[in-house]
């Protein structure tokens, strides 16, 4: 090629690229929503004098044409993609944002105990058993993040977990007893793609968590007759997929049936009456978020009855996102179990709604939730 | 607005091309100077009667300095131009630092004025001088011409981060300038180098210093990545810019000084001086230095200029302490090369090019520290003094995270990819497939760093801030 070809050529390649996008973005229809950050996205601006001249600390007009630009972007999911794979096999990136893929786990890179954060969920469990739980017995079992089980092996850093939960055990050791999940769960029991756990892993964990607060294990209190059920086969797309934004193996999302489950009756909440939902919402599950097939997602306030229960024994879970899937595991010990998010009402007016004396109370939150609670937990 | 942005690539520049093509050739600076304000409102609108104000300062001065005929009243026109220009400069730029020095010295609780910096206030600021100076000097005529002036100053390509244009440079460009396809293509292809150097290296290395800058975990090792890092950062993101600039230049039919020649390749730091902002060093070199006196003056006068010109580009590049310090320690440098050192390095290259990187990283360290506590604590952890230990599994991990692209960033500031790709081109067997490769390389680079900024990466200039 001459020299002169070759002028051209770049002119015409740079031309297409900055030209043809400019064009694309004029007639490509603006987006409401982003699936992969689960976020809307920006609209075109307001244009205003004050806006143009938005006084420090202000968003200015421009700014906000900048994020809109940016969000409305012509392709935008497949330039992002371009992002990640530039980041991991051009530049030899271990992360792309934040998240690292081991053994096709994706998992969130997260390597400081955040002690802001690990004082706050104190102060508010605390609180909790402090002003409610004088006549229960109260357990504690945190749910290790993905990382504790892949940091070693793929060489990717990670706090020190034993070190992180022996905070919260030493500090609670007077008043609850803390159940200790670490050596019941492995890499096996999470999704690949979920920062969540896989509910038909959990037998173990359930028949842990009963034996420790009834004396049975999970055989023992239900009929036994347990089935697996699968709603989405390899193509369950978890919140860290699209972050991750690689080429990666997807899920498959399933979830526990039988007798005892059919006959679960649950309730929640959140607008002051009851309002009955479906113990696994396969809607949802067909949805955005297929994780929220599980007790319809996130709720403040959820109860489960369970009327084939062989004792009248009722259990209080505060929980995180990672109870929704074991409730109704859980359940089959219990003839009632009531499910609270901090998170979304505030702990100061639990005691409004739920009456703890002679329950038994379970704090299960995952370790991912207690080094970030701080803005999340409710005062 | 920034170069390295989705709103200047695919929105603001194209409209800009597209007016620029379809306007004859005597509106052509208007459509220059127009954008160009546009350009800079679009970050800083309150600040537009500033640098409007800038334009019209220069230009009454550059008519009047060349219809004055006393040298009295030139060398009047030329105080008056200094005091103005560096006293609107000192207002915005230095007025909290000099509060905050007072307050410290003398125990006054004096309250900042809290002023934002108008961005490239010392870009156009030095532009403008240099204009007024080269009309009092004769080595340019006047121009007569208010919007070819306002284009030269404001120009958008280079009004924020440089290079700084001297008029005399591009006088003639003002009036009559040829489009080549060559020039076009070569435009291109320095713009996307430069944008490939920003975005996808000097963003990413910036994503490494604040990792560090945050840890919990310090470590010599990690300071010394992050020192490393910090100082290819610093040049990946100025020389891109610079890279940018001239490669805009050269779309719209201007040539621009080179900024950058390899410096981390020097072996002296006088050597790395005239490597690095060239047109800042030549700026102070011919507007400072030399009417100081220079070289041909006693050696106390000399090193008194010296550290004349060592404290101001010190200062030029920020009213805090560090740079200050920073401006020193090359005073200090320069001074035992030119006394001691110089003819010693030129011996041994290697121990030259060795002793260069080491002083130049650690000066970087104290360029970019929040505060000279801050530089002083990482420079002391760097020798092993800090009471931290030698690595961590941070570090390491930040080692294995970010090696590859400290790698790309070494072989790239070595000059090692341009010097390869020369010898391919001027080897007749080779030249033809290296212009085959060219616009697809020029291709992928502008889908990868596009692919970067719809990510939203970290991407902020450095040089915004001087």
């Amino acid at each position: 090629m001459s020299d002169k070809a070759r002028n051209i050529v770049n002119i015409v390649v740079a031309a297409l690229i900055i030209f043809g996008l400019s064009l694309f973005s004029l007639i490509d229809e603006d987006k409401d929503w982003s699936y992969s950050e689960r976020r809307g996205l920006a609209k075109f601006p307001e244009v205003s004098l004050s806006g143009i001249f938005a006084p420090p600390g202000k968003t200015s007009v421009m700014n906000e044409f900048e994020t809109y630009f940016q969000d409305q972007f012509p392709m935008r999911e497949s330039f992002r993609q371009i992002n990640a794979v530039g980041s991991t096999y051009l530049l030899g990136k271990k992360e792309n944002n934040n998240l690292c893929l081991t053994d096709d786990y994706i998992t969130k890179l997260e390597y400081n105990i955040n002690e802001d954060s690990v004082e706050w969920s104190l102060n508010r469990i605390n609180y909790i058993t402090d002003n409610y739980l004088a006549d229960s017995s109260v357990y504690f079992a945190i749910i290790p993040d993905k990382n504790y089980y892949l940091s070693g092996k793929a060489g990717y850093i990670t706090y020190d977990y034993d070190e992180f939960i022996d905070k919260f055990r030493d500090s609670t050791r007077d008043k609850m007893t803390f159940v200790d999940l670490r050596d019941q769960l492995g890499i096996k029991n999470y999704y690949y793609t979920d920062t969540h756990w896989k509910q038909e892993t959990l037998l173990g964990v359930t028949d842990l968590l009963l034996y420790t607060m009834t004396g049975k294990g999970f055989a023992e209190n239900t009929d036994n007759t347990i089935l697996c059920e699968t709603l989405l086969t390899d193509s369950f797309e978890g919140v860290y997929y699209s972050q991750l934004a690689l080429p990666v193996k997807k899920d498959s999302i399933m979830y526990m049936t039988g007798h005892y489950v059919d006959d679960l009756k649950a309730y929640c909440y959140d607008t002051g009456a009851p309002e009955k939902i479906d113990v696994y919402d396969k809607v949802k599950g067909s949805g955005e978020d297929p994780y929220q097939m599980f007790l319809t997602g996130s709720r403040a306030l959820i109860t489960i009855e369970n009327p084939n229960a062989t004792e009248d024994r009722e259990l209080i879970v505060f929980r995180d996102s990672f109870g929704s899937s074991i409730a109704p595991l859980l359940a089959g010990g219990y003839s009632k179990v009531t499910l609270v998010d901090i998170r979304y009402i505030s702990p100061a007016m639990i005691g409004r709604f739920v009456d703890f004396e002679g329950r038994d109370v379970l704090f299960l939150y995952s370790s991912q939730i207690l080094n970030n609670s701080v803005g999340q937990f409710n005062n | 607005m920034l170069f390295s942005s989705i709103t200047f690539l695919y929105y603001f520049l194209p409209i800009v091309i597209i007016l620029y093509l379809l306007s004859p050739s005597k509106l052509k600076n208007t459509v220059i100077l127009i954008s160009s304000l546009v350009f800079y409102g679009w970050g800083e609108p309150k600040f537009l009667p500033l640098i409007i104000s800038t334009i019209l300062i220069g230009y009454g001065l550059g008519l009047l300095m060349e219809t004055t005929k006393s040298k009295a009243a030139k060398n009047i026109l030329v105080a008056f131009l200094v005091v103005i220009s560096l006293g609107i400069l000192g207002y915005y730029k230095y007025t909290d630092f000099f509060i905050s020095t007072v307050n410290g010295v003398l125990g006054k609780d004096i309250p900042l004025l809290h002023m934002a910096l108008p961005i490239g206030i010392s870009f156009y600021t030095f532009q403008m001088m240099s204009y007024v100076i080269d009309v009092y000097r004769g080595d340019v005529k006047a121009q007569k011409n208010i919007i070819n002036l306002a284009a030269y100053i404001v120009m958008f390509p280079q009004l924020i981060a440089g290079p700084i244009v001297r008029y005399k440079d591009i006088e003639l460009s003002l009036t009559s300038r040829n489009h080549s396809l060559n020039k076009i293509s070569c435009g291109i292809r320095r713009f996307s180098i430069g944008l490939g150097k920003k975005v996808l290296i000097a963003n990413t290395l910036g994503l490494l210093v604040e990792a560090y800058k945050v840890t919990e975990a310090p470590s010599v090792i990690y300071v010394w990545l992050y020192a490393i890092a910090a100082s290819l950062q610093i040049y990946f993101d100025f020389s891109g810019y610079s890279d940018m600039a001239i490669g805009l230049g050269s779309l719209f039919g201007f040539n621009f000084p080179e900024n950058f020649d390899y410096p981390y390749v020097s072996e002296s730091v006088t050597e790395f001086w005239r490597r690095w902002h060239m047109t800042l060093g030549q700026w102070f070199r011919d507007y400072l230095y030399i009417p100081l006196g220079g070289n041909r003056v006693t050696k106390i006068r000399w090193i008194f200029n010296i550290f004349v010109v060592w404290m101001a580009t010190g200062l030029w590049h920020g009213a805090s302490w560090n740079f200050v310090i920073w401006g020193l320690y090359f005073v200090v440098l320069l001074m035992l090369e030119k006394l001691v050192l110089l003819e010693q390095l030129k011996k041994t290259k290697v121990i030259g090019h060795l002793y260069l990187i080491s002083l130049v990283i650690i000066s970087f360290v104290i360029f970019d520290g929040e505060d000279i506590h801050d530089s002083l604590s990482n420079i002391t952890m760097m020798f092993g003094f800090g009471n931290v230990p030698v690595w961590t599994m941070e570090s390491v991990f930040m080692l294995i995270n970010y090696g590859t692209v400290l790698l790309i960033a070494i072989i790239g500031a070595a000059g090692l990819p341009a010097l390869g790709i020369k010898k391919l081109c001027e080897n007749k067997s080779t030249s033809k497939y290296i212009n085959i490769l060219e616009p697809i390389f020029i291709g992928l680079l502008l889908i990868i760093c596009t692919g970067f900024l719809v990510n939203g990466s970290f991407n902020p200039f450095l040089y915004f801030r001087f």
